[in-house]
């Protein structure tokens, strides 16, 4: 049962991801967004359009993000209506804000809560996130979630901060009862721009990743990001997936900011008009054809010419090209 | 074997050549080609193995002995998956 799109874009994207807000509770120093306390809301009543638009085209889901997600009011609210229009529901948090009435009021609407963990210690997380005293609020939503039958993955960002001790990490999602693992590859705009975080050697990671996988195979499913591989072809983004942003842009990944890369807007376009129509999604679905990755001379360990977003964000040989 | 019946609470969406769907047993999303999508259309309830292999053969101009294995194989791993139940 091989499936081959071959550049072409489905009918629909199976998965929408969709940042609901840019307000955050965190300024965290590897964040590839640069969201903070003041930042803006996509309006409620473009979300629930959007939805019901996303069921009639036959998306299967979408992953609510941010910033932070909890930070607005009305989150359960827009996991209901979601649910109304037939839509799984991911989510990405930092889990601050998780508490026993935001569980009573999503049980059964959230097929997947990401909780990102990104230190095996207090000093370790909290200096990536960039506050004091979140450690434990973390590690509590963990608990509280998972000991209420949600599906919980834990997801790092691997840096030269925390690479070392992955496996302890591993360790503490499972104390806490998550089901899932998920190594993140640090993406090199907002704040990791910023703060000129290093990308740490992505096949050296990839081995070490697989053999943590194989280790905790019984106990726990280690999801790794296809951005690790060296193969093209794993990335979904614009193909099966779309992103959209607080301000209602529409991306190919959500991994891209610079505005030359937007695709539409939802307030303006129709979303299966710019899916199946937007000259820039096209294009970045042929990239591959584009760039020859395989004998570029700054193909290197770090390049990670396997994903997009990180081309474009990075590769010098695409500053010429008008998207 | 019964009539088959794809199980109504499963997302999925044809494409041109191909069907999209979320399996909520595994948490993924599969894409069947154009035989396993031609024998999940098929599976309306209307329909048993044997019947389906028939319309399958004809659709591809095959003979049915030739694809009976696999398609039955297919139709037990959606079955399996709680993607499909007997009608």
């Amino acid at each position: 049962m091989k499936g081959d799109l071959s550049g072409q874009a489905l009918y629909a994207p199976n998965t929408v991801y969709l940042e609901v807000t840019n307000k955050c509770n965190l300024k965290c120093k590897h964040c590839y967004s640069m969201a903070n306390e003041d930042g803006y809301e996509l309006p409620l009543n473009e979300i629930k359009a959007l939805f019901k638009r996303l069921d009639e085209i036959g998306t299967f889901g979408v992953v609510l993000g941010g910033g932070e997600p909890l930070m607005r009011e009305d989150i359960v609210h827009i996991i209901n209506l979601a649910n109304k229009y037939n839509l799984l529901v991911g989510l990405s948090t930092n889990g601050i804000l998780v508490n026993k009435e935001f569980l009573k009021n999503t049980r059964d609407k959230i097929s997947n809560i990401q909780i990102s963990l990104d230190g095996h210690t207090d000093e370790e997380h909290e200096r990536l996130r960039n506050k004091k005293g979140i450690f434990k609020d973390t590690l509590q939503a963990i608990k509280l979630l998972s000991d209420n039958n949600f599906h919980v993955t834990v997801s790092t960002v691997i840096t030269n901060d925390n690479v070392n001790y992955i496996d302890k990490i591993i360790e503490i999602a499972l104390e806490n009862g998550a089901k899932t693992y998920r190594a993140t590859k640090l993406i090199k705009s907002g704040n990791a721009l910023k703060n000129n975080l290093d990308i740490v050697d992505f096949k050296f990671i990839s081995k070490y990743l697989e053999e943590l996988k194989e280790k905790y195979s019984k106990e726990i499913d280690i999801e790794i990001d296809s951005e690790f591989y060296d193969n093209k072809s794993f990335c979904t983004a614009g193909k099966e997936t779309i992103a959209i942003n607080y301000k209602g842009d529409v991306y190919f990944c959500a991994f891209l900011s610079n505005p030359k890369f937007i695709c539409g807007n939802i307030m303006e376009k129709d979303i299966h008009n710019i899916w199946l129509n937007s000259r820039k999604l096209k294009e970045i679905r042929q990239l591959d054809k584009i760039l020859n990755c395989k004998e570029c001379e700054n193909n290197n360990n770090n390049c990670f010419s396997n994903c997009k977003a990180m081309l474009l964000n990075n590769c010098s040989k695409l500053d010429s090209y008008d998207f | 074997m019964n009539n088959l019946q794809r199980n109504p609470k499963i997302r999925w969406r044809r494409e041109v050549d191909e069907v999209c769907l979320y399996i909520p047993k595994n948490r993924e999303m599969k894409k069947l080609n154009n035989v396993g999508a031609s024998v999940w259309e098929l599976c309306d309830g209307s329909l048993d193995s044997k019947e389906i292999i028939e319309e399958v053969s004809k659709e591809f101009d095959v003979e049915a002995n030739e694809i009976k294995s696999d398609v039955e194989d297919f139709i037990n791993q959606l079955i399996q998956l709680d993607l499909l139940k007997e009608a």
